[in-house]
C-alpha cells in the first residue's frame, strides 16, 4: 500500500488545492454575501422573532386577487395580474403614426414578417392567431427562434446601436425560394424596425458613426439594408405595415412619405414574455382601438434640435487643473476599486491637498468618464417639442427670426415645420376621429400660494368605431417685453396635464373636468424676481388637441391664424380657450408671490449657484432665446477653460469638514451623540409619523460605527442595526418592472408565502412590461396605477421594500444612450406617470426609487459632467419631473402628506458642483421647498471620495456595491467624527431611512423581540463542505505519505 | 550533468516540467491581459512573482528528483507549487472581476474593445492557469524521476 509515495503526494496536492479554493470562495461569498443572496435568492441572515405576537404580517398583506382561497400565493393568478397589465399598457401605449386603410387587419390574418427585430414578435403573433410565413422567420435565423418561454431573449438580442438590418441579398442567401412564399401568407408584410438602448454609452452624431456601405447620414437615419427590406415588403405586398421598435427617435421620414407602406405603429421596446406582442395584436386586429399619443417628437433629422449642437464629449482645455486623483495603474478605467487603490489614492490626494477621486467610472469605462467633461445647455428651455413648436409659432406669428436658415436641417428653403417634423409630441392616429372642445376656465384660490384652473374639456367621437383618446391639455402663456428684457423664455405651447377618455362610441359626446395647477402655468425667472412668477396678461391660453401640435394650432386659431398665415392646417378654436390672470400680489405686471413660495411655504429662490458658464465668465456663451433665434442659435462650445473659481469646485472643494486638529465635537459631546440607552426597537417606530419625537431616540441608541454604516450602505442591501433590533432591508432594481422575487423566504413564513418558488423563467431579471416610453404614450393614469399596485403586492411578496425604478429624467437628445429608462421629454407627462406609479405602490409600502436626481442628459462623460443650464431650465424641465411625484400634491389629504420617498441621485454635477453635494439641489430644493423626507441613494460607487460633504448637503447613502472592506478607508469613523455637522447629518440620514422603511413590508416581519441570525444557506454548506472534505483529504495525503516515506526508509535500511 | 539529467526524469516529471510552462504561458497571457491603458491590475506583481516561483519550483523539484531521488524536498516543492499557483488564479479572479462583470454578466462594457480584450485575455488566462493547476496535480501523482535510473 505504501510503496507508491507518489499517489499520496498527489493526494495532498489535491488537497491543498482543494482547501485553499474553499476558503478562498468563503472569504469571496461572505464578503459579497448580500449580493450572492441577491442573486441566488437566498438568506445569509434572517430575522428571529423570539416571542410571537399577533402583530407578524398584518401591516402590509397583498391583493387577494393574487392570493388563493388559502390566502397563499398564486403563481398562476400572480403572473396573469403582471401580464394582463402589460398588455393593457401595451394597447394603450402603442401609437398608430400612419394608417393608409390598412388596418385593422384580420385576426387569422396570413402575415410575412420582416425585420431582424422581428424575432422578438413572432411566436407571439402565431399564439394570437396570425399564420406567419415561417421561411421568412427562419431566414432571419437563430434570433427567431431562440426564444426564451416567453417570447424574446431576456438579454438585449441585438448588438448595441447596431442598426443594421439583415440585408436581403443574406436573407436569400439563406433560402434563394423565400419569395416564392410570399404568395401565401400575402394578407399583409409586418416590417419591424427598431434602435436599441442601454446605459454607459450615447449615439454618436454624424454619419461616420455608421458603416459607410449602409449609406446612412446618422445613426438614428434609415440604412441601405432597412430601405432595401421595406421597398422588397412593399414590391410584393398590397399591404405594408411598419411596427417601430425603438425608444431613440428614428428619423422615419422615408416611411412616412412612403405611399405603398399604408401603416405606421409605434410599439416601444416589446417585453419578454409576449404581453406586448398580444396587445399589438389586438391593435393591430382592431379588437382594441390604439390611443396612445407619441411620447416624444419625431423630428425628420435626428440631428436637427438646438441642443444637439452641444451634445458630445467636450473637455476642459485644462483639464489637468482639475487635478483629478488619478493612476492608472492603479485605478484606471476598468480596474477594480481595491483597498490598495483607494488607499493609495487617498494617500496621493492628501500628497496633492486637493482634488477628486473618481470613483463612478471604476470598472464602468466606456465613456463613463466624465471629470474633465462640460456640456453646455444653451438651448435652455427649448428642449424637444418646445423647441419646434414655439419656432413653429414665431414663423407663423413672423417674430423671433425664426423665419430664417438657421438650424435648418430638412427644410428646402427657410425653416418649415412640416419639413422639420415627421411626427408632434403627444400625436397619435385612431381608427375613429375625436373632436375636443373647451369650456369656460374657473379658478380656485386655495390659501396664498396655489391656484387651480378648472374647465371641461368636451370629447365627441366623429368616426365610426368606439374609441378612447388622450386628453392632453396644454397651455400658452405670454412672451412679454418682460420676458425680454429679463430673459425668461417661454415656450409656445407645454403639457400642463392629461387625462385618458373612457371608450366613446361612434356619435356620442363625453365631458371630462380638468384641474390645471397653475404652479405648472408659472415661469421661472431666474435673472431678476429669482423665483416662479405669473405676468398679469388676459393673453394665456389653454387648449387640447391631438398632440403639442394640434393644440398650438388651436390656440393660433383662436388668435385668428389660418393657413394663409403660414400654418399647416387649420386649428380648431374651440379647442383653445383664453384666459386672463389677475390674481396674487401684482407689482409693475408681475407676481412674484404666489408661486413664489413652495407648498411647503418656503420662499423659492435662486438654489443651484454658479449654474451657466456665463456665471464664471460673463457674456461667455449665448443663451438660446425665441426674441432672437437666428442671432442666439447655439455654438458648438469646444475646449473652454474652466475658470478658477469653477476649478474649486470641480476639484470638490465645497464643504470645509473638520479633522482631528479642527474639530468642534468632545469626546464626551460624541458620546452623547450615540450610543444611549433607550428601550425602543425598530418594531417600535412601524409607521411612525416622520415628527415623532421617539426617531431621536432610536438613532441616538445606536453606536456611531452603526450610524455611520447605517447612514452610507445603500446599494446591494441596507446594513442591518442590530442595536435597535432592524433587520438588513433589500431592493429590487430592474429596468421596467419587477420579474419573481423569491417568495420562497426563509424568514418566519408568511402567510401567503408559498413553497417554492416556480421555475418560470431562469434567468430573467427584467421584463414583464413595455419600455417607460410606453408607458409614457399611454397618456392613461390608471395603468400606472395598476403596475404601481402590483409594484408594491411584489415589494411585499418578494420582502424587497425598496425598487429602485422608474427613471424620471427627461430626453434632452434623441441620442441619449439611457433614453429606454426614461419616460419622454416632458417633465409633467414623466412627473405623472412617477408619481402615479409611486402613489399606488406605496399603498402596499413599496417604494418607488426614482432616478436619477438629476440632470442626466447624455450618457457621454455621465460619471462626473458638468452640464451647465439656466436655473429656469433646470427647474422648469428637469427638475420639475421629479417635484410632481415628491410633492405627490394631487394625493395629499388633512390627514396625509403623500410622497415617492425614494430617489437616486445622478452620477452628473449641476454646473460644477456634484448633485450629491448640492446643498442648494439636496437640501433647499428637494427638503425644504419640496418637503421631502425620504432617503436618497447615490448611484452606483459614485462620489464615495466625498463622503462627508454629500451628507452634509443631504444626501442619505451609497450604492458602493463593492466589498465592504474596500470601503473601509472611505468609511472610517476617523472620517466623521470630528465635525458636529457631519455627525448630526449621518444621524439624520439614519432617521430618514428608518423613517422609510417603517413604511414598507420590511415591518411585517418584525416585532420587539426581532433580531437578525446568521443563517445556513445553500451557498455556506458548499464551502463548509468544501473546506471539511478538503482538509480531511489534504491530512490523509500528508499523513499516509509520511507514513508511506518512513515505511519505504526503513524498507531500503 | 543536462544530459544525465534529461536522461533520469519520467513522465511525471515531464508532465510537471509541462506545468511549469504552462504557468509561464498563463503569465505572459495575463500579463497581456492587462496591457490597455486603464486596464492595470495592482495584483499583477503577485501574479508574476508566484508564477515565476511555481515554475522554479516545479523545475526545481523535478530536478532534484532525478539528481537526488523522490523525497519531501522535491514534494514540498510540487505542494507549494500548487499553493502559488492556486493563490495566482484567485489573483486574477480578484483582480479581473470587475471587467468580468462589465462584460461578460452585463452588458456594461460589450462592444468597448479595450474593456473585452482585458476581459477575454484575462478570463483565458484564468483557463490557463486551471489547466496548469490539473497538470500539476496530476503530475504530483507520477513520479518525477525514472525509479530505476534513481536506483542506479
Amino acid at each position: 500500500m505504501f510503496k507508491k509515495t507518489s499517489i499520496f503526494r498527489g493526494v495532498a496536492a489535491v488537497g491543498v488545492f482543494a482547501l485553499a479554493t474553499s476558503i478562498y470562495a468563503s472569504n469571496l461569498l461572505e464578503t459579497n454575501k448580500i449580493m450572492v443572496d441577491q442573486t441566488l435568492g437566498t438568506k445569509s441572515s434572517i430575522i428571529v422573532t423570539d416571542e410571537d405576537d399577533d402583530s407578524l404580517f398584518k401591516t402590509f398583506v397583498p391583493d387577494k386577487d393574487l392570493l388563493d382561497e388559502n390566502g397563499k400565493l398564486d403563481p398562476v393568478k400572480w403572473d396573469k395580474a403582471h401580464k394582463d397589465a402589460a398588455v393593457k399598457l401595451q394597447e394603450e401605449g402603442t401609437v398608430l403614426l400612419k394608417n393608409d386603410k390598412a388596418l385593422p387587419i384580420n385576426k387569422a390574418a396570413k402575415v410575412s414578417m420582416f425585420g431582424t427585430r422581428s424575432a422578438g414578435l413572432v411566436n407571439a403573433f402565431k399564439d394570437c392567431g396570425f399564420d406567419v410565413n415561417p421561411a421568412l422567420s427562419e431566414a432571419y435565423g437563430s434570433k427567431a427562434t431562440t426564444t426564451a418561454p416567453g417570447y424574446a431573449n431576456n438579454k438585449m438580442p441585438y448588438k448595441l446601436f447596431d442598426q443594421k438590418e439583415v440585408s436581403k441579398a443574406d436573407l436569400l442567401q439563406k433560402n434563394p425560394d423565400l419569395e416564392s412564399t410570399f404568395a401565401n401568407y400575402h394578407d399583409a408584410a409586418i416590417v419591424v424596425l427598431g434602435r436599441q438602448n442601454a446605459e454607459g454609452a450615447d449615439y454618436k452624431k454624424g454619419a461616420d458613426a455608421v458603416d459607410p456601405s449602409q449609406e446612412a447620414r446618422n445613426s438614428l437615419a434609415s440604412t441601405k439594408n432597412e430601405r432595401e427590406i421595406v421597398d422588397w415588403a412593399t414590391a410584393n405586398f398590397d399591404k405594408v405595415i411598419v411596427l417601430v421598435e425603438t425608444v431613440s427617435q428614428m428619423e422615419l421620414g422615408y416611411l412616412k412619405d412612403n405611399n405603398k407602406v399604408q401603416a405606421i405603429l409605434y410599439v416601444g421596446l416589446p417585453d419578454n414574455y409576449g404581453s406586448s406582442a398580444k396587445g399589438i395584436y389586438n391593435i393591430l386586429t382592431g379588437a382594441v382601438n390604439p390611443s396612445g399619443g407619441l411620447y416624444d417628437i419625431y423630428a425628420s433629422h435626428s440631428e436637427s434640435s438646438p441642443a444637439m449642437v452641444n451634445m458630445g464629449l467636450y473637455e476642459f482645455s485644462n483639464k489637468d487643473d482639475v487635478k483629478l486623483v488619478q493612476d492608472k495603474n492603479l485605478f484606471g478605467r476598468g480596474a477594480q476599486l481595491s483597498t490598495e487603490a483607494v488607499k493609495a489614492l487617498i494617500a496621493l490626494r492628501d500628497e496633492q491637498g486637493t482634488g477628486r477621486i473618481d470613483t463612478s467610472s471604476i470598472g464602468t469605462g466606456g465613456t463613463d468618464f466624465g471629470f474633465y467633461n462640460y456640456l453646455i445647455e444653451s438651448e435652455g428651455i427649448y428642449v424637444g417639442y418646445r423647441y419646434y413648436e414655439t419656432r413653429y409659432e414665431d414663423c407663423v406669428l413672423n417674430q423671433g427670426n425664426a423665419n430664417s436658415t438657421k438650424g435648418v436641417f430638412d427644410s428646402t428653403a427657410n425653416w418649415k415645420y412640416t419639413e422639420e417634423v415627421d411626427y408632434g409630441f403627444g400625436f397619435g392616429l385612431s381608427y375613429t376621429q375625436f373632436e375636443f372642445s373647451l369650456g369656460d376656465v374657473t379658478f380656485q384660490e386655495n390659501g396664498k400660494h396655489e391656484i387651480i384652473a378648472k374647465f371641461d374639456v368636451t370629447v365627441k367621437n366623429t368616426g365610426n368605431v368606439a374609441g378612447k383618446t388622450p386628453i392632453q391639455i396644454y397651455s400658452q402663456s405670454p412672451y412679454t417685453t418682460y420676458d425680454i428684457e429679463n430673459g425668461v423664455e417661454k415656450s409656445a405651447i407645454q403639457l400642463v396635464t392629461f387625462e385618458k377618455s373612457g371608450l366613446i362610441n361612434p356619435g356620442e359626446s363625453k365631458t371630462y373636468p380638468v384641474t390645471v395647477d397653475l404652479q405648472d402655468v408659472a415661469s421661472y425667472d431666474a435673472n431678476n424676481k429669482k423665483t416662479y412668477i405669473m405676468e398679469e396678461s388676459d393673453d394665456y391660453y389653454f387648449a387640447v388637441g391631438n398632440g403639442a401640435h394640434d393644440a398650438l394650432n388651436n390656440v393660433l386659431a383662436h388668435k385668428g391664424k389660418k393657413v394663409a398665415d403660414g400654418m399647416d392646417y387649420d386649428g380648431n378654436a374651440a379647442a383653445a380657450k383664453k384666459w386672463g390672470y389677475h390674481f396674487g400680489n401684482i407689482e409693475d405686471g408681475i407676481d412674484a408671490y404666489t408661486f413664489g413660495y413652495s407648498k411647503t411655504g418656503v420662499k423659492i429662490e435662486n438654489q443651484l449657484g454658479k449654474v451657466t458658464w456665463n456665471d464664471f465668465e460673463k457674456g461667455k456663451i449665448k443663451e438660446l432665446t425665441r426674441h432672437d433665434w437666428t442671432g442666439t442659435w447655439p455654438v458648438e462650445q469646444k475646449d473652454l477653460k474652466a475658470p478658477d473659481e469653477m476649478l474649486k469646485l470641480l476639484r470638490g472643494e465645497y464643504f470645509d469638514v473638520k479633522t482631528k486638529a479642527n474639530r468642534d465635537v468632545t469626546d464626551e459631546e460624541l458620546a452623547k451623540m450615540f450610543g444611549q440607552k433607550s428601550d425602543l426597537k425598530f418594531a417600535d417606530m412601524k409607521l411612525a409619523e416622520f415628527d415623532d419625537y421617539r426617531w431621536d431616540e432610536v438613532v441616538s441608541s445606536m453606536t456611531l460605527e452603526e450610524a455611520i454604516d447605517y447612514a452610507l450602505q445603500s446599494g446591494r442591501g441596507f446594513a442591518d442595526v442590530e442595536t435597535i433590533g432592524f433587520p438588513t432591508g433589500s431592493y429590487a432594481e430592474n429596468g421596467a418592472g419587477i420579474s419573481w422575487l423569491d417568495p420562497n423566504s426563509e424568514e418566519k413564513q408568511a402567510p401567503w408565502k408559498v413553497a417554492k418558488p416556480e421555475e418560470r423563467y431562469p434567468g430573467s431579471t427584467i421584463g414583464y412590461f413595455n419600455t417607460y416610453a410606453i408607458w409614457a404614450s399611454s397618456f392613461n393614469r390608471e395603468v400606472m396605477n395598476e403596475i404601481g399596485r402590483l409594484m408594491g403586492n411584489d415589494s411585499i411578496v418578494g420582502d424587497k421594500p425598496i425598487v429602485w425604478l422608474p427613471g424620471a429624467n427627461t430626453h434632452r437628445t434623441p441620442y441619449g444612450g439611457r433614453a429606454s429608462q426614461y419616460f419622454c421629454e416632458d417633465p409633467v407627462l414623466t412627473g405623472i406617470c412617477t408619481m402615479e406609479v409611486a402613489y399606488s405602490a406605496l399603498q402596499k409600502g413599496g417604494i418607488i426609487t426614482a432616478k436619477h436626481f438629476a440632470f442626466n442628459d447624455q450618457e457621454g462623460g455621465r460619471s462626473g459632467i458638468s452640464p451647465f443650464m439656466t436655473e429656469q431650465r433646470a427647474r422648469e424641465i428637469e427638475l420639475r419631473a421629479f417635484q410632481i411625484p415628491v410633492e405627490m400634491h394631487k394625493y395629499d389629504t388633512p390627514e396625509k402628506d403623500y410622497a415617492m420617498l425614494g430617489l437616486m441621485t445622478s452620477f452628473s454635477k449641476i454646473g460644477a458642483v456634484e448633485c450629491t453635494a448640492s446643498y442648494g439641489l439636496m437640501t433647499n430644493i428637494l427638503r425644504k421647498e419640496w418637503g421631502y423626507n425620504g432617503y436618497v441613494v447615490s448611484d452606483l460607487k459614485d462620489d464615495l471620495d466625498i463622503m462627508p460633504q454629500t451628507l452634509l448637503a443631504g444626501s442619505t447613502g451609497y450604492d458602493w456595491r463593492t466589498y465592504d472592506v474596500d470601503i473601509a478607508p472611505y468609511k472610517d469613523a476617523e472620517n466623521f467624527k470630528y465635525d458636529k455637522a457631519v455627525l448630526e447629518a449621518i444621524k439624520d440620514a439614519c432617521k430618514r431611512k428608518l423613517w422609510v422603511f417603517a413604511h414598507t413590508p420590511l415591518v411585517n416581519s418584525v416585532n420587539r423581540s426581532s433580531h437578525t441570525v446568521w443563517n445556513m444557506t445553500s451557498w455556506r454548506a458548499a464551502y463548509i463542505t468544501g473546506i471539511s472534505v478538503s482538509s480531511v483529504v489534504l491530512t490523509a495525503g500528508v499523513v499516509l505519505y509520511t507514513v508511506a516515506l518512513i515505511v519505504n526508509r526503513r524498507k531500503e535500511n | 550533468m543536462f544530459k544525465n539529467i534529461i536522461s533520469k526524469i519520467s513522465v511525471g516529471g515531464y508532465v510537471l516540467l509541462g506545468g511549469a510552462l504552462l504557468s509561464l504561458v498563463s503569465m505572459i497571457i495575463a500579463v497581456i491581459s492587462c496591457s490597455p491603458a486603464g486596464f492595470a491590475i495592482v495584483q499583477l506583481p503577485f501574479i508574476i512573482l508566484f508564477s515565476i516561483a511555481a515554475t522554479l519550483l516545479l523545475i526545481g523539484a523535478v530536478v532534484l528528483s532525478a539528481l537526488k531521488g523522490e523525497g519531501i524536498l522535491p514534494t514540498l516543492m510540487i505542494v507549494g507549487a500548487i499553493v502559488l499557483l492556486t493563490f495566482t488564479l484567485f489573483n486574477m479572479i480578484d483582480g479581473k472581476q470587475d471587467v468580468l462583470g462589465t462584460v461578460m454578466f452585463s452588458d456594461l462594457e460589450k462592444g468597448h474593445a479595450p474593456t473585452e480584450f482585458a476581459c477575454y485575455v484575462g478570463f483565458t488566462s484564468m483557463i490557463f492557469y486551471i489547466i496548469t493547476i490539473v497538470i500539476t496535480a496530476v503530475g504530483s501523482f507520477l513520479l518525477a524521476a525514472k525509479k530505476t535510473e534513481v536506483a542506479k
